[in-house]
Parts: C-alpha cells; sequence; structure tokens
C-alpha cells in the first residue's frame, strides 16, 4: 500500500512583489508519508512558510502539482479544498490563532462543528482532548486567560479534535520559552510516538528539528537536503 | 455548519463588541422609529383635517351672491336691471349704472327645488348683534337658518337642550363657547333668556363643544343659531336698521342625496341658477361653493406634506441601513484574521458568509423590533400631545402601511448591506486571511 500522504511535483511558487517576481518554491518535489514526523527547516526567506502553505492546502502552486491522499489540490474547488482540509489536516501555528472571543471549548470544538458532527459526540470528543493536553480545568476559560503554553495546548487539542491524518506545526514553540517549548514538543512527540501520527513540523530552529525523524532542508526555494535524522532527539515523559 | 451553530457564533460576534452592535442598532431604531411616527401622525392629521372639514359642511354646496368676476366689462341693459329688480330692486334707472349688489332670494330656493338631486336646501342670514346676558354685554355672531332643514344637515348636535325645528320664532340656539363665555359672568343655562340688541330670546338649546381641529381652533366662538326670519326684525345697533331686506339670503346651502351624481348636480344647479337668474358664464353673479373640492386638494396638500417628513425620516432609515454596512464592513476586517483561522480548520466560503450575513440579520431585526416599540410608543405620545390640544379622546393609531414599509426597508437594506461584506469575508484566501493583522 502507498503509504504517500502528500506530494510535490515540480511545484513552484511566484508571488508578484510589485513589478518583481518573487520565486518562493522552485520545482520542489517532495513526498510525505503516513506517520513520519518531518521538520522543514531553513532560514527565514528560504520558502518554509510558503511550502507550509501549500502542505495545508491553505494555497494552491502557481506550477506543478500537489496531491494531498492522490487528489489534485489545483483542481479542488475552494468548498471542497476546505472540507478536505477540516479532515485531514490539523494545524498548529505560533501565534496559537485561537478564536479570542471563544472559550477553550469552543475553540476545540470549532472543527468538529463546521464538520457537523454531533453535539453529544463532539463535546465528548473536545473535553477528552482538552484533558490529555491537560487542561481538564481551563475549559471554560478564554485565550487571554491563558498563558502561552496553555494556548497551544489548546491549539493543539483543536488540531487533534477532528482526528486528522496530519498535524502541520509551523514553529509551534516560536512564541513560547524555552521551558514550556519543551512541554509542547513533548506533546507533538508522543503524538507522533504512540498515536501514530504524521507530523509536519515547520521551523528555523535546528534544535526543535531535533525532534523530527526525516530533515527537509531549504535554501532560496529549492529543496538542498532530504534525509532522515540520523540524531532523533527523544523526550523523556 | 449546522445553522444553530451559524447562528451562535454570530451571536457571539454581536455580543463580542456590544458598544458597536448597540450603536449600529440605535441607527436602524431611530430609523424605523421616525419613519413610523411621522407616516402615521400625517394619516392621523388627514383623517382630523377631513374630519373637520366635512364638520365645516364638507359635502354641503354654499351658493353665494358675488360680482361678477369681471363686471367692468359687462354693460347693464336698463332691461336686465328691471328684470332683477324684481328680486331685490335697488338701483335706480338712469343712464349710467352702478354694478347691482348681487342678491340671493326666494326665487333661487325654487329654482334649486326643481333640481332631482337636492335634498335639502337651507338659507342662511348673517348678522352680528350685541347680546346682553345678566347684565353684562358681549359682542355675537348670528345666523339665521332655515329651522326645518338646518338641524338635518348641520354636522353639529346639540349637547343640552333641543335643536331648532319649525315654528320657533324666537327660540335660539347658542354655541357652547358662548354658553360658557367668561366675558359673561356666568354660564347661560338652557330655557333661560337672553337678550339681543335689546330683544328677549328664549335659550334652547346649547351646542356639544365641537371636537377634532376644529375645537381645538376654539370652534365657533360666539355664535348663535335662529330661524332666519328673526333675523330681519333684529335690528344691529341703536341706529336702526340692520340691512337686511326680508327674503333676501346672504347664501343658500344645498345638500344632495347621497347618491346622487355630485359633479352633475353642481354643473346643473349653475346652469339653472343662470338661466332663472338671466346671466351667462361672464356676467354669473353668483358662487357656487363645494367643500368638497377644498377638502380633496387640503387632502392633497397633506398627503403630500406626509410624503416629504417621509422621505426625509427616509433618510434616517438608510443611514441606519449604512450604519449596519459600515459595522459589517468594520467587522469583517477585524475578524479577518478569525476568518481566515476558520477556514483553515474546514469552514466553507457558504459558512463564513452565513455568519456575517446572521451577524448583519439580528442587529436590523433587533433594530428593527426596539424600532417598531419605540415607534410606536412614539406615536401614542405624539397623538396623545394632539389629543389633549385639540381635547379630543385619545385614540391609539398606527400606520400598518408605515410600520410595514420600515420594518421591511430595514431589514433589507441591512442585509443587503451585510451582504456585500459577508461575501468578501467568505471570499478571503485562507493564507492572505491568516497573514493578517
Amino acid at each position: 500500500m502507498d503509504k504517500t500522504l502528500i506530494a510535490f511535483r515540480d511545484v513552484w511558487k511566484t508571488y508578484q512583489m510589485g513589478e518583481i517576481q518573487v520565486n518562493a518554491l522552485k520545482e520542489v518535489n517532495a513526498e510525505f508519508r503516513k506517520g513520519e514526523f518531518t521538520a522543514i527547516i531553513g532560514p527565514s526567506g528560504s520558502g518554509k512558510s510558503t511550502m507550509m502553505n501549500l502542505v495545508g492546502c491553505l494555497d494552491v502552486p502557481s506550477e506543478g502539482e500537489i496531491f494531498l491522499k492522490s487528489k489534485n489540490i489545483a483542481s479542488l474547488e475552494e468548498s471542497d479544498l476546505a472540507a478536505l482540509r477540516g479532515k485531514t489536516i490539523g494545524f498548529i501555528f505560533q501565534q496559537y490563532n485561537l478564536i479570542p472571543g471563544m472559550t477553550a471549548l469552543e475553540n476545540v470544538l470549532l472543527p468538529l462543528e463546521i464538520q457537523e458532527i454531533d453535539d453529544d459526540i463532539a463535546e465528548k470528543r473536545a473535553k477528552e482532548l482538552l484533558t490529555l493536553v491537560g487542561l481538564s480545568d481551563k475549559m471554560k476559560n478564554r485565550p487571554s486567560q491563558l498563558s502561552g503554553g496553555q494556548q497551544q495546548r489548546v491549539s493543539i487539542a483543536r488540531a487533534l479534535a477532528s482526528n486528522p491524518d496530519i498535524i502541520l506545526a509551523d514553529e509551534p514553540t516560536g512564541a513560547l520559552d524555552s521551558v514550556t517549548g519543551k512541554e509542547v514538543m513533548t506533546m507533538l512527540y508522543r503524538l507522533w510516538k504512540e498515536n501514530g501520527k504524521t507530523v509536519i513540523m515547520v521551523t528555523h530552529d535546528m534544535h526543535l528539528a531535533q525532534y523530527a525523524q526525516r530533515h527537509i532542508e531549504l535554501k532560496d526555494g529549492e529543496v538542498v537536503r532530504d534525509e532522515p535524522n540520523q540524531d532523533q532527539f527523544c523526550p523523556e515523559y | 455548519m449546522k445553522p444553530a451553530k451559524i447562528l451562535r457564533i454570530a451571536f457571539n460576534m454581536v455580543k463580542a463588541n456590544k458598544l458597536r452592535s448597540w450603536l449600529t442598532i440605535v441607527g436602524v431604531i431611530i430609523g424605523i422609529a421616525s419613519v413610523m411616527a411621522i407616516v402615521t401622525t400625517g394619516e392621523y392629521f388627514q383623517e382630523q383635517v377631513t374630519k373637520t372639514m366635512e364638520d365645516l359642511g364638507g359635502d354641503t354646496i354654499t351658493i353665494v351672491a358675488s360680482y361678477p368676476f369681471n363686471f367692468e366689462d359687462v354693460e347693464y341693459s336698463q332691461e336686465s336691471i328691471s328684470e332683477n329688480e324684481s328680486g331685490g330692486g335697488y338701483g335706480s334707472p338712469g343712464t349710467y349704472e352702478e354694478p347691482k349688489n348681487p342678491e340671493l332670494t326666494r326665487k333661487d330656493v325654487f329654482t334649486l327645488r326643481r333640481i332631482p338631486g337636492v335634498q335639502y336646501i337651507n338659507v342662511n342670514v348673517e348678522t352680528f348683534a350685541d347680546l346682553e346676558f345678566g347684565g353684562k354685554k358681549t359682542s355675537v355672531y348670528i345666523r339665521g337658518v332655515d329651522p326645518g332643514v338646518w338641524p338635518d344637515i348641520t354636522k353639529k348636535k346639540v349637547g343640552e337642550g333641543r335643536m331648532l325645528q319649525p315654528g320657533d320664532r324666537t327660540s335660539v340656539v347658542i354655541a357652547n363657547e358662548l354658553a360658557n363665555d367668561e366675558a359673561l359672568g356666568r354660564q347661560i343655562r338652557v330655557n333661560q333668556m337672553i337678550l339681543l340688541n335689546g330683544k328677549s330670546y328664549r335659550v334652547i338649546g346649547i351646542l356639544a363643544k365641537d371636537g377634532g381641529l376644529l375645537g381645538a381652533l376654539g370652534g365657533f366662538g360666539n355664535s348663535i343659531f335662529m330661524p332666519y326670519e328673526e333675523i330681519y326684525s333684529l335690528s344691529t345697533t341703536e341706529e336702526g336698521d340692520n340691512g337686511k331686506k326680508r327674503n333676501v339670503y346672504d347664501s343658500i346651502e344645498v345638500k344632495l342625496y347621497k347618491n346622487a351624481d355630485y359633479e352633475g348636480t353642481l354643473k346643473e344647479m349653475e346652469e339653472v341658477l343662470r338661466l332663472s337668474r338671466r346671466v351667462d358664464e361672464k356676467t354669473q353673479d353668483f358662487y357656487v361653493y363645494s367643500g368638497k373640492e377644498n377638502m380633496e386638494s387640503v387632502g392633497k396638500v397633506i398627503s403630500g406634506l406626509t410624503a416629504f417628513l417621509a422621505f426625509i425620516a427616509g433618510i434616517s432609515l438608510l443611514v441606519g441601513s449604512t450604519g449596519i454596512a459600515n459595522t459589517m464592513f468594520t467587522s469583517v476586517l477585524e475578524k479577518t484574521k478569525e476568518i481566515g483561522i476558520m477556514k483553515a480548520i474546514g469552514a466553507q466560503n457558504k459558512d463564513i458568509m452565513l455568519i456575517f450575513l446572521c451577524n448583519a440579520a439580528m442587529i436590523s431585526l433587533v433594530g428593527g423590533i426596539i424600532g417598531i416599540l419605540l415607534g410606536t410608543a412614539v406615536v401614542q405620545a405624539i397623538l396623545f400631545l394632539i389629543s389633549m390640544k385639540m381635547q379630543t379622546p385619545f385614540e391609539f393609531a398606527l400606520s400598518i402601511k408605515g410600520t410595514i414599509i420600515a420594518t421591511l426597508v430595514s431589514i433589507i437594506v441591512g442585509l443587503i448591506a451585510g451582504l456585500v461584506p459577508a461575501k468578501n469575508a467568505s471570499e478571503l484566501k485562507p493564507v492572505d486571511a491568516l497573514r493578517y493583522e
């Protein structure tokens, strides 16, 4: 069975910046397989974020093809893309991106509500996930009443809510102190290790990248390195 | 997404920015309430004025004698003068004739009586006199009427005592205002005697107070109604004669049968009177005045005024609606990032669109409901003040038309105003929306 979840085929992404054309990605070829923990690394401006947007189906390539579960995302309508995104990918953002007007529980419930999951089931699952990330006592709190680490944990719970195949993390510890950052990374590691999730993490921090089993390094929009991480760091928990 | 969830999210959005939502709602409220108040008050006034005009004899036709409009061009032949002398008789025969004072006489009444549509004919002779009562004096207006006809055609109602009736001679009916005239020191009651220019009359009836606008304007004030025959023997001043000639009337009032052809009969009246008075259109020495036309033109003025005011109020409704649009645009801008987040976690365009549309609908609906309630209250307050001023009983009134239009406009404009930003929001690319700070 083909374990490829996402495949990039000669992908170009071009932005128009005034009169200049910027090639954010140049002929990128890559595959992400089920159950892998991959880190996309590179300095800023290397095309990491662009790649992450494409992996997350938030954007479509200028040229080339991207297959998500063997569907070419360029050929999908926005609403189908949204549905596919909702079921397949769970996002963890650097700035958490929680909805400020909603409680922790409501934030975790949101993806389930979007998918029209029955209320009882949705609520049970959201509570389970918040308990899993250690926030069972903060469910009624709004993001503003939570610390950065707690917010990121809510966002992890939200990413897991619709039981997606892929967890896509964009600099997940970028806004956190080192201790909390470690906690979050351990959580991601466990999700990969124990729950068999496919984790794709975008980072410029080589320490974080050590948690991953595979590194894809970008430079100036091109993949300069794509190899397994020999020294994968296994946190204790 | 399920509708219930969309509604909840939209409601939370309204709640999240309470002040802005309320300010927007206030805009809608003012728009709706002002349209309702103006339209209802306008309609109420129209009704009141129409009623007052009817009280003033709206559908009765009045004929008065008048100089021809262009009498200078008219040559009065010797013959026509002698003809007319039988009717009233004045102006001495001579080579040069002043245009005569045209008169209405019994002959005209007989002429009019032959017209099929005519039901009642009343004659009026008017004069002023001094009233003496309880040793005090005041000046009064006296209208001599046909006691057998006037009670049937007048809109006035008797409050105490009775109306005039055929055979009455030295009996009078007085206006309510006169009965309570402070200048006289004490109230005039039914069956009391009053002196008019020194002649004694019995008060047999006191009219009820005028309602509506007329009452507010003081009604007819010091007026007295008596059989017209009596006027001739009533001398106005101490010098003697009041200048009223027997069987000459100041005006003739005609009331038609309900089913009569109003316009046709009006025309016919003019024609037969011209024939009998031997005048043509140019030399016509009488004027047929129909209150109905007046009523219609006043009605037109009021409805025009109402439409104009409603237009002004409509502008405030429009301003309220652009308030919704403004709020919506602002909240789309403010929520751009949230839209991106929701899209990232799977929300579809239609979900986003519905959320923002529901947001707009809630604001316009709440504004609409409060606007209707407030508008109703304001209208009642206005009508209450008016009725207090006019001393008429307060009646609940609400223009259904005004209410429906105001509400529909606010909701429709509110939704349209919400639709554009909602559509913009839904079409944001998730990657752009997420990047928005």
